[in-house]
């Protein structure tokens, strides 16, 4: 029984006695035969209407014995929660079993949540026969989006609290962490075991009871699509390209099958990498032929939840058109030809006027080609313009002046240089609307430098033309496309990278071995005092009772 | 049943002789033998011819009738005293004896002479009745002025009985003859009993337990302020009764007592009747005044 039920309960008795007394007003008014023999009678100190304490005393001894009785039982109340004796090691097992959703990730064992049930069984069992027998409490927390406090004593009761159906979704180390801090008054915890498959997180030391970390399942490959990008090609005929990184880590020998429906739900071809390479991320190309709602997923993989199915909305997209007034290269036939103003100005340089508000790539030059060196111009050496490029053919030797018109938008780029030759001169570049102004390719010269101004041309045309390119719209998806939120997070649980990570303990331990760090606030019993407040009780009313008229 | 010999010898006048003794001086010299007084070699000078006188002594039981007897008033002593009655006329028919019944401190108009057989049971029930329709049933009935007089009971008191006397003992200096009655009934070869019934351990449980108010009754005027008597105040007057008492006793002297004192925990009307056949029983049997017949 509580503490709070028992007060209540001999409240009340005492206010129902009080109560009953009242209601019978004593008689007070007698015949004595022995009339003769009474002297000098002291006359009545208390109010001749409502009755005293004195009176409740001495006229209803029982009922008095009944309330020392029940004051003297409010030891035994109060004690019912504290530890029996002393000597009998006093367990509170916190247990906290992560029931989320890569718990449901099955191996050769069965699944993870299998293995932590068989874990947390063994523990029950064994701490259920501790010998010498321990005063044990356990209380189960099972943790997913929302904490489950289940208190438990037998193997049983674990099975039924684990068999719940529970959320897929939450369960982070954090979370795990703080259930298993967390205080409970009615089992204080001594120890804390948590089973989980995420790794055991950093703990500040010092932070209370001993706490242990399981964690379960054998590793399996952590396999996830991560990076979605849409790519428009310029320079020949073709739908957008969607490329989509599969993400694999633990050394995951293949992702399975990849399979992409298009919008209309026909499963579309798609280019998959070559999996035995070595890498982290392989792209998976397919082509967008048709905007609309795109269902990518892998097949027959140990992914998590949301990690194995993404939609993808791709938007209408429109080619960009290119206002080509270069004599020399003349434009190339896969590029739309277009005048308005979302048009892109290729152009000499001599027409920045028109470039202002456009996005534009203008020609300097050409440059005279150094024959002794044979360079195409200066550049900043790790500028994306300059990607395939072969940097050899680049100059980096500043220029000594450039014949370019300076103007307020465009600017020269030009970095702090702490080695020359790291750095040079872009010639010009702006962000928004993005423009640039390159140096033209050479007319003569050698092949290698006229094909690297020409490459320097395309990079040009790509960047600029980038912002055009519409945007995605990615969601990780259950099969039933609903939306899987923090999915990203189960990526937490991936295999160890290196030996040393993989420090946790997974055999179950006896509990009593475990260092407790509280100390155990027993004490002697209380219950002897109990005998001793009824004794004193009696004493005190008994005396109280015979002597009261001796002293007034 | 109880009673012991309902007959007693005593020398007297009598036509069956009984022995010689010596004359004494003063006694009725037509007893005198002379035939055998010449005989007589003795010390005595002349002897005389005892006769035996038997007769068959009466029972009379005297019970107090004051108002005092009604108290306390859940459970009165007068209810012992009545059963008492009861009791003692019963066992009167059986035994065969002559009995009456009378009040003491009253003036009796009832017959004083001792009844015999079923006239017995008649005159007890008869008195019974009265008492117990007498009793104070109200207010005014208790505080309604009573006349207490010391009682003609001797007068009526034949010889060679035995007098059953019922009473609380709670005399004061108001009843100075009691006494007086007492010695007086011990003469002519008679022999008393003195039954007190006690109820002052219920009393004195009632007036511990709160304040009181003495009220009036009978001649007591009453107590108009609140008291609260003190252990102490309660022992003093517990010793004071007891005091009147023993000397009651040893103003009667050779007074054959029997002391029925109630519990202070009795609360039942079955309690009272317990108590009533306990001490019934025990006063039968350790009552001295009925073994005094062979004497």
């Amino acid at each position: 029984m509580n503490t709070a039920l028992a007060l209540g309960v001999i409240g009340g008795c005492a206010v129902a006695l009080l109560l009953w007394y009242l209601r019978r007003p004593p008689r007070r008014e007698l015949r004595i035969a022995a009339w003769r023999f009474l002297g000098e009678l002291s006359p009545a100190s208390r109010a001749p209407v409502r009755p005293s304490l004195a009176s409740l005393i001495r006229s209803h001894w029982l009922a008095v014995r009944l309330l020392i009785l029940m004051l003297a039982a409010v030891p035994f109340f109060l004690t019912t929660n504290e530890p029996l004796s002393e000597g009998r090691p006093r367990v509170g097992l916190r247990l906290v079993v992560d029931v989320s959703a890569s718990m449901t990730v099955a191996g050769s064992a069965g699944t993870r949540l299998d293995e932590a049930r068989r874990l947390a069984r063994a523990l029950v069992e064994e701490i259920a026969a501790l010998e010498p027998k321990a005063e044990v409490c356990m209380t189960l927390v099972t943790v997913d989006a929302r904490g489950h406090e289940v208190k438990i004593s037998t193997a049983a009761e674990l099975d039924d609290a684990l068999a719940t159906p529970r959320s897929p979704s939450g369960g982070t180390g954090a979370q795990l962490v703080a259930q298993a801090m967390a205080n409970d008054p009615s089992c204080p915890p001594t120890h804390a075991v948590v089973i989980s498959d995420l790794r055991k997180p950093s703990i500040e030391t010092g932070r209370g009871r001993a706490l242990l970390w399981w964690q379960v399942g054998a590793p399996q490959p952590n396999i996830g699509l991560t990076t979605v990008a849409l790519e428009t090609p310029l320079f020949q005929a073709g739908p957008p390209v969607i490329s989509i990184a599969v993400r694999r880590v633990g050394g995951a020998a293949s992702p399975g099958e990849v399979q992409v429906l298009s919008p209309d739900g026909q499963r579309i071809p798609v280019h998959a990498p070559d999996w035995t390479v070595r890498e982290e991320s392989l792209p998976v190309l397919f082509d967008a032929s048709t905007p609309g709602r795109y269902v990518v997923e892998l097949e027959r993989s140990d992914a998590y939840a949301g990690d194995n199915r993404l939609t993808i909305d791709v938007p209408e997209a429109t080619a960009p058109t290119f206002d080509w007034r270069l004599a020399e290269p003349p434009r190339p036939p896969a590029l739309r030809a277009g005048t308005g103003a979302d048009s892109i100005l290729v152009a000499p340089v001599s027409m920045i006027a028109e470039a202002q508000g456009r996005r534009s790539i203008l020609m300097l030059g050409p440059l005279e080609e150094r024959r002794d060196r044979r360079r195409l111009g200066v550049f900043i050496s790790g500028d994306p313009l300059l990607a395939d490029v072969n940097l050899e053919i680049i100059d980096r030797a500043a220029p000594a002046a450039l014949p370019f018109p300076g103007d307020p938008w465009i600017r020269v780029v030009e970095e702090d240089i702490p080695r020359r030759d790291h750095a040079g001169v872009l010639v010009a570049r702006r962000y928004n609307p993005s423009a640039v102004i390159i140096p033209a390719p050479p007319r003569g010269g050698s092949e290698q430098v006229r094909n690297a101004g020409y490459l320097l041309l395309f990079n040009a045309i790509r960047h600029v033309a980038a912002g055009h390119l519409p945007a995605l719209v990615v969601r990780r998806t259950t099969a039933d496309d609903k939306v899987i939120l923090g999915a990203d997070l189960e990526t937490d649980t991936a295999v160890p990278r290196a030996a040393d990570d993989r420090t946790v303990k997974i055999t179950p331990v006896d509990a009593a071995a475990l260092p407790a760090d509280q100390a155990r606030g027993s004490g002697p019993p209380l219950w002897p005092w109990s005998i001793v407040l009824l004794l004193g009780l009696l004493i005190a009313e008994r005396w109280f009772g015979v002597s009261y008229k001796a002293t007034t | 049943m109880g009673l012991g010999p309902s007959r007693r010898r005593r020398s007297g006048q009598s036509l069956e002789y009984r022995e010689h003794r010596e004359f004494v001086p003063g006694t009725d010299v037509r007893n005198i033998d002379w035939r055998a007084s010449v005989r007589y070699k003795g010390p005595f000078d002349h002897l005389e011819r005892a006769y035996e006188a038997e007769e068959q002594y009466a029972m009379i039981v005297a019970l107090d009738v004051r108002a005092e007897m009604w108290l306390p008033e859940h459970m009165p002593t007068m209810q012992l005293g009545l059963w008492l009655v009861e009791a003692l006329g019963e066992l009167a028919v059986a035994a065969k004896l002559s009995a009456n019944v009378l009040p003491l401190f009253g003036n009796t108009a009832r017959p004083t002479r001792p009844l015999r057989g079923s006239a017995i049971t008649t005159l007890f029930r008869s008195f019974l009745d009265d008492v117990w329709n007498g009793r104070p049933q109200d207010e005014r009935s208790w505080t309604a002025p009573t006349q207490v007089v010391t009682s003609d009971l001797i007068r009526h008191l034949p010889p060679a009985a035995v007098v059953v006397v019922i009473t609380d003992g709670t005399f004061g200096d108001d009843q100075p003859g009691f006494a007086n009655i007492i010695r007086e009934a011990q003469g002519a070869h008679r022999h008393v009993a003195l039954i007190i019934l006690d109820g002052w351990p219920v009393e004195r449980a009632l007036l511990e337990q709160q304040s009181v108010r003495l009220l009036p009754f009978g001649t007591f005027t009453g107590r108009t302020e609140l008291a609260d008597p003190t252990v102490r105040e309660l022992d003093i007057a517990e010793k004071a009764l007891d005091t009147a008492r023993q000397r009651l006793r040893a103003q009667a002297g050779g007074l054959a007592v029997s002391q029925w004192t109630m519990r202070r925990n009795m609360a039942s009307h079955s309690d009272l009747e317990a108590m009533f056949r306990e001490q019934f029983e025990t006063f039968l049997h350790s009552s001295q005044i009925f073994a005094l017949g062979g004497r």
